[in-house]
């Protein structure tokens, strides 16, 4: 290349530079998507996945951190560490060696301040040559990711299958188990939020797939867990304060999660179908049949103008908030479960 | 052997007397576990759809297939992939796409 | 803890046997007396827990009340109690296609008869439009029945209008068309046509021999009933002029018999003589409906439908005595009702109408049924563009069993479902509601039925595998040839 065009460029670059500051970037929607040995990173304004990062496990939960920086994938045995600038995968905590186990169920979470791991685990210990396994009662584990530690672990009620950690709420963990419960993470101590299988007297007793724990954009963002009494569906929200309220849904329809609009206006929903439902009166504004099949995650853009439908099998419907209309089907590369919004 | 009970009539009746129970029935829809996940007996809704809840299975049970695995809903159809084979989802890593390579799995 | 309760049940008592009708499940057995005993003690009890069933049981030892409980829980005799019916909208149905099985042509608006009640004159159609159904219409039809027939083995055409031998032009031409493409698609292709009767040729009589049309013909008993309000436009009487056209069908029809519908406007007690005139004619079956009209003056009266109650549940009886003796006694309505109890489908829809049923108007637009055949708020799009999608799932949506509050917690709900579009269209005013006028009716009717299929299943099981058989339907038992 010609040296003055060269110094040219330079210059041009170097005022692009000093300009740049000045203009603000713009947060962009990302959908961390992971599946079977692969995470797909989807760019939420061309509705493509630009990367595709491998790995060789079967992953069963996902979280990013609320600073957006990281977003974690646990398998049984180990939790992957995902760096979103770089979009690799930064580390593999490991959880199982020889003679203790740890095994992480469903629900994990991260702390407010983004420095800690919860999860929902079974422990396992084996003293060598005794061949016996000594099986702890099930625990909620609070792993420092900087020190690569565990720091702590509480016996908690079977069957937690997810860990919600509130942002305006440190101290305290929600878990999703056979009951909701209210776990303070400085002394141990477990309050009983809502009956599930064990119900207070005079309510029903509920049918609740807690697995998905995405906020749902915006401020005043909620989790959303749809409830099943015998005859009739709650939706299950909790708040960033980590307040818990049930509100009844006009009608019965069958999601496997939901989410809400930054306004709070609206519930989105999906299983077979997915809804668009107006959250204060519970009404169905609008349905459509999902032609790709089952799809068990909902996913809202941070303007809550799109969601993003699935995973089930390999494949993330797009729809357009307004109009629920499909607007378009985004392939993976294998079958999942989880798909999260990480804006940066 | 004394005959007690209902006798079936008509063919209705008659498929709920081969069924086979196996306590499930007895369990409420209350279980901790969700509605919408197949049974292990049954493949999916699409082909044997109940009358009352659970009403939804998956659709196709296919899209079931992998995120219920393991130790979750299909324990008699995929291995444990927690212990045993913990790479079994390279066998098939989309049901829909890839299910002619699932194989049978033998432990020597 | 789990609780139980007693299922939704109707109990029948015949010929000192005790029979139970599990509402939900449209399930029938019987019971034997101990059985009946602890059914009957814990049905008010409401939800109870599982070790007070097992106390009531009467058993030698704990094996034995265990296999007992087990076995009323298989057969949902006693189900969980929350257990409850969901109120839902089933959006399973219209997110699947279902089959198209029955296409019914309407091959010309034209009659050459004026019947006083007939539905089709009830301001319906306006003067001096008669549409006639061209071959290629007619052709285009059978395309798309094959198109839209799905994986279903077995398809039906039936030939309707107006007076559809009035149009017999085109059918011989549609039939070999159908067979030919039935052929290609490897599947079979059954024909119908409902008549008046007085086109009857001697050639259109072989031609139905020859390809196996099965014949309804609309007659209403013997003459003075008949000419009642079955007359020419010109008010001659019909019923002596059929008459001879009539019985050289019946003669002539042995492949498949030919059937009767009677419509009844009056006088229910002279139903047995008109069914065994009919019969006695050479009618293998003769079916009975009660006229659908908004006109009051035609409408049976309470008392003429009791009246008519008490007459079906004779001729219902003398069907069954014809049966224990393996004769065959043609009295269509109680044969359809035992089939749909033997069969114990739990339908959603009250028939097929708009799901696997269609009407063709003679310029191929898709209709509901025969009996909305020109009104557009029932057209469902047309044969060349396919079906209006979002209209047919609207109704299929709305018209479900879950829609009809007031047949939510009906026992006959899964023998009556809400009852004829067409019928509730005119009574009620709006087709989507179910027929409230003849609720009662349809109850006292189906205890009638269930009586009579008790009495039946006991005495002979084989003869209504045989009658479900004969209308179409498969049988996994071997039915001894006699």
């Amino acid at each position: 290349m010609n040296r003055n065009l060269v110094k040219v460029l330079f210059y041009i670059v170097m005022f692009c530079c000093l300009v740049g500051p000045a203009l603000p970037v713009m947060a962009k929607d990302y959908l961390y998507v992971p599946s079977s040995n692969n995470l797909h990173i989807v760019d939420c304004e061309t509705d493509t996945v630009v990367k595709t990062i491998p790995f060789n496990d079967y992953i069963i939960g996902a979280i990013p951190s609320p600073d957006g920086k990281r977003f974690y994938m646990n398998s049984w045995h180990s939790i992957y560490e995902v760096d979103t600038q770089t979009n690799q995968i930064v580390d593999n905590h490991e959880f199982w060696s020889d003679l203790n186990r740890v095994t992480i169920m469903l629900g994990i979470a991260v702390s407010p301040d983004s420095n800690f791991l919860y999860m929902s685990a079974s422990i396992t210990k084996k003293k060598l040559n005794i061949p016996r396994l000594n099986v702890l009662p099930p625990q909620l584990v609070v792993y420092d990711v900087r020190k690569k530690q565990v720091v702590k672990n509480f016996e908690i009620p079977p069957n937690c299958t997810t860990v919600v950690s509130p942002p305006d709420d440190p101290d305290s963990v929600i878990l999703l188990a056979q009951d909701v419960f209210k776990l303070n993470l400085k002394n141990g101590k477990l309050t009983k939020i809502v009956g599930v299988l064990n119900p207070e007297a005079g309510k029903p007793g509920l049918n609740v797939l807690a697995v998905w724990n995405n906020w749902s954009p915006g401020k005043n963002g909620m989790i959303s867990i749809p409830s099943y009494s015998a005859e009739e569906l709650f939706y299950m929200l909790i708040d960033k304060k980590g307040n818990l309220r049930m509100q009844k849904a006009e009608e019965m329809i069958f999601a496997y999660s939901s989410t809400i609009s930054p306004d709070s206006k609206y519930l989105y929903a999906a299983m077979d179908e997915v809804y668009k439902i107006e959250l204060k009166s519970g009404k169905t504004l609008a349905m459509d049949p999902l032609e790709r099949g089952t799809c068990y995650n909902v996913t809202l853009t941070s303007d809550g103008k799109k969601l993003y439908v699935g995973p089930g099998g390999p494949d993330l419907s797009v729809y357009d908030t307004a109009t629920m209309k499909r607007l378009g089907i985004i392939p993976l590369k294998s079958d999942g479960m989880i798909a999260s919004l990480i804006t940066k | 052997m004394k005959k007690k009970g209902l006798k079936a009539l008509n063919k209705r009746a008659k498929k709920l007397e081969e069924r086979d129970v196996f306590g499930m029935e007895e369990v409420d829809v209350l279980t901790g576990q969700p509605i919408g996940c197949t049974t292990i007996f049954d493949t999916g809704w699409e082909t044997n759809p109940r009358p009352t809840t659970p009403m939804g299975n998956c659709v196709s049970s296919a899209r079931d297939f992998t995120t219920c695995s393991g130790p979750c809903w299909w324990p008699a159809q995929t291995p444990d992939n927690i212990t045993n084979w913990p790479d079994f989802q390279n066998q098939c890593l989309a049901v829909e796409r890839d299910w002619r390579n699932l194989n049978f799995v033998i432990k020597r | 803890m789990n609780k139980f309760k007693v299922a939704e049940n109707k109990t029948i008592r015949a010929d000192g046997r005790d029979y139970i009708f599990l509402v939900a499940d449209k399930a029938i057995f019987e019971m034997d007396t101990p059985t009946k005993t602890v059914l009957d003690e814990l049905t008010p009890k409401g939800a109870i827990s599982r070790q007070e069933i097992m106390d009531s049981l009467a058993c030698e030892s704990d094996e034995e009340r265990e296999a007992l409980f087990r076995g009323l829980l298989k057969r949902r005799a006693i189900v969980p109690a929350n257990n409850g019916m969901f109120v839902s909208k089933k959006t399973k149905p219209h997110s699947q296609s279902i089959p198209l099985k029955t296409l019914i042509l309407h091959l010309t608006d034209a009659c050459n008869l004026n019947c006083r009640y007939c539905y089709h004159t009830e301001g319906d159609l306006k003067q001096g439009e008669k549409k006639v159904m061209g071959l290629e219409v007619a052709c285009r039809a059978v395309d798309f029945l094959f198109n839209h027939a799905g994986p279903l083995e077995e398809v039906v055409l039936v030939f309707f209008g107006g007076e559809p031998l009035l149009n017999f032009k085109v059918i011989p031409a549609v039939v070999d068309y159908a067979c030919q493409k039935a052929t290609e698609k490897g599947k079979k292709i059954n024909f119908a046509i409902t008549t008046n009767g007085t086109l009857l040729s001697e050639e259109i009589i072989e031609f139905f021999q020859d390809k196996n049309i099965g014949v309804t013909v609309s007659m209403d008993g013997f003459d003075d009933v008949h000419d009642r309000y079955r007359r020419f436009a010109d008010g001659t009487p019909t019923y002596e002029m059929m008459l001879p056209k009539i019985k050289r069908l019946l003669v002539r029809s042995n492949k498949k018999p030919a059937v009767a519908r009677v419509t009844l406007v009056e006088d229910p007690g002279r139903v047995p003589q008109i069914l065994d005139h009919l019969l006695g004619l050479g009618f293998v079956e003769v079916g009975f409906a009660p006229v659908t009209t908004g006109h009051p003056d035609y409408q049976l009266s309470n008392h003429d439908m009791d009246l008519l109650l008490g007459e079906f549940q004779n001729l219902s009886q003398k069907f069954l005595s014809a049966a224990r003796e393996r004769r065959f006694y043609g009295f269509s309505n109680i044969i359809d009702m035992l089939v749909s109890l033997h069969q114990g489908e739990v339908m959603n829809y009250p028939c097929g109408a708009g799901l696997g049923l269609f009407s063709i108007g003679p310029e191929g637009q898709l209709y509901l049924c025969q009996r909305f055949t020109g009104q557009d708020e029932f057209c469902m799009g047309d044969i060349f563009k396919g079906f209006n999608q979002e209209k047919l799932e609207t109704f299929r949506n709305l018209a479900e069993i879950s829609n009809k509050a007031d047949c939510r917690h009906c026992w006959v709900r899964t023998i009556c479902t809400g009852g004829c579009y067409h019928e509730a269209c005119v009574r009620e005013g709006n087709h989507l509601k179910p027929n409230l006028h003849y609720c009662e009716w349809i109850k006292q009717w189906s205890e009638i039925g269930l009586d009579t299929y008790c009495r039946l299943a006991a005495a002979d099981p084989e003869y209504l595998e045989m009658l479900c058989m004969s209308r179409g339907h498969r049988s996994h038992v071997t039915v001894k040839e006699t």
